[in-house]
């Protein structure tokens, strides 16, 4: 009996006792996270902040910091592909917008460094342009509520007797409609319903764009780290992309990453 | 040989072709003849290729187990005036010396058509690319099966380095296809810089041509500019494509019983990359852009204050491998220069690229003084006519007033007055935002337009705009009045106004007898001859019966009621009950014999 209790106690709390993984609150990564962060210890931040992202943590604030701690790593590909998130998850967050124009800056100066000059993707996409401003919540709200007011306007439209009500409501209804496909149009534009492919960043400081999914096959083109792409198809450890002003070809899953998150 | 034309003008072009057909042998000592005369704007000179057994004759003659077939096409420009006699080309096969025949070219004076070409115009920039097949008489590029077979094509045999040779893929089948063929591998292009010429999405478009006295359907499948990198034979590599057609794939070959689907690999296709020239060359080692090219300078302002940025654009416009060309950056000395901002605009008329690469420089006068930026040059050769130039953009003066400024220590070195890329990156990192120390660490966000519910409020708008629409078109057809239910309604009214008439009767009150009573026959009548009967006068309306089918009889009868009627409203004093009872017998009698009746149209009538 004297033996057997410490030993009941062991197996129930080797049993009861989670992993390393589990046993962590999301709360308590995210803070050990940022004390690296704070101590300058970028490595071990951006990894913290990288299981958070993996155990499926979705919120622009971690990926902000993910991005920031990857920029000081001189990692900027994955910097940009992190803040382009951030823009996605919060359209409109100017210190994201910030720090993708930093980190675009900090790769062209990187590259310049080694190579005399240097070229590196800017400004946002179209969509991105002109709705980037406005929440997806906002637009997809506006886009239901003028949906409902026109129809309504139209359904008393066809009741409606009086001639000073039917006036108002004929002026209303295409006003309405307009409203209704200006909301509809950017949020299709946001959500990307409107886009070829998954956008996405290339990570790889040269990638190689080949004529197959084969190490073997011939490259094509070459695109640089920091570079939008989107992904078109996939084939094991290869995904066939598009790169405006490069071409199509492809390449290494590892060379690039996807600006949303594949929950969305 | 044998060339396309014999008479050109000055300037004119033609294709000269020497074909060789070995058995048994190598065609590697084939001599061209003397072509000085001429300039030579390309020369191709595609792979052997090989056919077995064929039984196709040769040189030699007779049926061998290995042919060889090769030609030579040239694509020459005439110089000058004159007759020109183009002596044999020879081939030494085994001690023994073949001769091909000679051809005589014929070099007018250039008129209005054979005026020397502008020289930056390519030659195979002239036909319509979208249409134009590879000659049909030549077997390079492709491994010939009656069949179907793929071809790879290429514009220039011999490019320079830098040079653009315009591949194309060909599919040639002898069906139309019926479905889009899948390239399962695609060409490889070791050694060059590559350009799509055709659009991502596209619909595959059909031409005809003859080959081996068999018609084909020719279709592009791909099409891309090719820039060299590097001299000597470079590959483009075969291409592999699967052609699935539902049913009948076999088919699509020619054959005639269904089968699984066809491959088909092309024959790689070798091209020889020669240097520039040296001869002219403006600088023996620095980068030369191979093509056409113009540049300008601009600046947004030319008096500027001390320590105030102003902006210099160069830009460069031309054919080539445009987002290859490097603009030199500006230098003075008391100016800091920033790293430019470079914007390409590639375009690809008629399958030749080009474009505008634009350099954008910030430039900061530290000190007051006249500053001269530029002049900007760029070598330049030009493929067709084997020349160097050197496109220029003339230099721009600055002119700054005022205090000088210090310039930071970081961003400017004072050798070159430019940012050092080490600050500009440690600038970038300086903007960087702090991180953020409180998150909610969402886990999962969907989007209000994903939610299920999303749809279906969206949807509920049309849907009941469609549900009031078909309301609204049911009210108003219940509304419309029925002239078929017509008589069945004013037989149900009539029976009312019978019943309403007995009562009027038991109550002995003549008056509303005799109304109920007129109102059920005229309601009668104008439910049957479909209108009102109020207007009528009673001869009019006995007429209108009569004609419309209802005998004499009736009709008088009926007229007869209606006029009893009016006169005893007006003077029922006296009326006895037992008179109104015939009275009401007898329109019973009426409305029987009305229902019976079927009025003929008005018109017939």
């Amino acid at each position: 009996m004297r033996v057997a209790l410490p030993l009941a106690l062991a197996l129930l709390g080797a049993l009861g006792s989670p992993t390393t993984a589990s046993a962590d609150s999301l709360e308590e990564i995210y803070e050990r996270a940022n004390a690296a962060y704070f101590r300058g210890d970028y490595d071990a931040a951006a990894a913290g902040y990288r299981r958070l992202v993996d155990l499926g943590v979705v919120d622009p604030d971690v990926t902000f910091d993910l991005a920031v701690a990857e920029a000081r790593r001189g990692r900027y590909g994955e910097a940009i592909r992190f803040f382009e998130r951030t823009l996605w998850l919060r359209p409109g967050d100017d210190e994201a917008r910030e720090g993708l124009e930093a980190a675009r800056d900090a790769l062209g100066g990187q590259r310049a460094q080694s190579e005399g000059e240097a070229e590196v993707d800017t400004g946002p996409p179209l969509s991105e342009a002109v709705f980037g401003g406005i929440p997806r919540g906002v637009l997809a709200g506006a886009t239901l509520l003028f949906d409902l007011a026109l129809f309504g306007v139209l359904i008393a439209l066809l009741f409606a007797r009086r001639e000073s009500l039917r006036l108002g409501l004929g002026i209303a209804a295409p006003l309405l409609g307009l409203a209704l496909i200006v909301s509809g149009v950017g949020l299709a534009l946001s959500r990307g319903w409107l886009e070829e492919g998954e956008p996405a960043v290339v990570l790889a400081e040269r990638a190689s764009l080949r004529e197959g999914p084969d190490p073997r096959a011939g490259e094509r083109h070459q695109a640089r780290e920091g570079q939008r792409a989107w992904i078109l198809d996939a084939d094991g450890g290869w995904r066939l992309v598009r790169i405006p002003s490069v071409g199509r070809g492809w390449v290494e899953a590892e060379s690039i990453g996807r600006v949303r998150p594949i929950a969305h | 040989m044998q060339a396309d034309r014999t008479q050109v003008e000055e300037g004119g072009m033609f294709r000269l072709q020497i074909r060789v057909h070995v058995v048994g042998g190598s065609a590697d000592g084939l001599e061209l003849p003397d072509l000085s005369a001429f300039d030579v704007v390309s020369r191709q000179r595609p792979p052997r290729v090989g056919f077995g057994g064929m039984g196709l004759g040769g040189l030699r003659g007779g049926a061998q187990h290995m042919e060889v077939r090769t030609s030579e096409s040239l694509v020459l420009r005439a110089r000058q005036e004159g007759t020109y006699e183009l002596e044999p080309a020879t081939l030494t096969l085994g001690g023994r010396t073949f001769r091909s025949n000679a051809v005589t070219i014929t070099v007018g004076r250039g008129g209005p058509g054979g005026a020397r070409p502008d020289p930056g115009a390519d030659p195979q920039a002239a036909p319509d690319p979208a249409t134009q097949l590879p000659p049909g008489d030549q077997r390079d590029g492709m491994q010939f099966d009656p069949n179907g077979f793929v071809r790879t094509w290429v514009d220039h045999g011999e490019p320079y380095l830098g040079q653009q040779v315009t591949v194309t893929i060909y599919l040639y089948t002898r069906q139309p296809l019926r479905g889009s063929p899948t390239i399962t591998q695609e060409p490889s292009t070791e050694g060059f810089w590559t350009r799509d010429l055709l659009p991502p999405s596209r619909t595959l478009s059909r031409q005809q041509q003859t080959m081996g006295g068999q018609r084909f359907h020719v279709y592009v499948l791909r099409r891309f500019a090719a820039f060299p990198l590097q001299t000597g034979e470079l590959t483009i590599g075969p291409t592999t494509i699967t052609v699935t057609q539902g049913g009948g794939l076999f088919g699509l070959f020619g054959g005639g019983r269904p089968s699984e689907p066809l491959t088909r690999t092309g024959v790689p296709v070798t091209v020889d990359v020669g240097e520039l020239p040296t001869e002219g060359r403006p600088d023996a080692t620095g980068e030369v852009h191979v093509g056409r090219l113009e540049l300008s300078a601009e600046i947004d302002r030319s008096q500027v204050a001390t320590g105030d940025a102003v902006t210099l654009t160069v830009t460069a416009e031309g054919r080539g491998p445009i987002e290859q060309v490097r603009v030199p950056s500006p230098e003075g000395d008391g100016l800091r220069v920033l790293q430019p901002e470079i914007r390409d605009e590639v375009t690809t008329p008629n399958d030749v690229v080009g474009g505008t690469r634009t350099y954008r420089w910030l430039i900061v006068p530290e000190r007051a003084g006249e500053y001269t930026l530029g002049p900007f040059e760029v070598p330049v050769f030009d493929p067709i006519d084997e020349t160097y130039t050197v496109a220029r953009a003339e230099a721009l003066t600055l002119t700054a007033a005022g205090a000088a400024v210090d310039a930071p220590a970081d961003d400017a070195p004072e050798e070159t007055g430019e940012p050092s890329p080490e600050a500009a990156e440690r600038d970038a990192l300086e903007r960087l935002g702090p991180i953020r120390t409180r998150s909610a660490l969402t886990r999962r966000q969907t989007a209000i337009a994903e939610q299920p519910w999303f749809l279906a409020l969206l949807a509920l708008g049309p849907l009941a705009f469609l549900g009031a629409l078909g309301f609204r078109g049911a009210r108003r057809r219940a509304a419309r009045p029925d002239p078929s239910r017509a008589p069945k309604r004013a037989r149900r009214a009539a029976k009312k106004r019978l019943s309403a008439a007995r009562r009027h009767a038991d109550a002995d009150e003549p008056r509303a007898f005799y109304a109920a009573v007129a109102n059920a026959l005229k309601e009668v009548l104008e439910a049957k001859l479909g209108h009102a009967v109020g207007s009528l006068t009673y001869p009019e309306l006995r007429r209108e019966l009569e004609d419309r089918g209802l005998d004499a009889e009736a009709a008088s009868g009926v007229v007869d009621e209606l006029e009893g009627c009016d006169f005893a409203r007006f003077s029922a004093v006296g009326v006895s009950r037992e008179e109104m009872e015939r009275c009401l017998d007898r329109t019973r009698g009426l409305l029987a014999t009305l229902h019976r009746f079927t009025p003929r149209a008005e018109e017939a009538s």
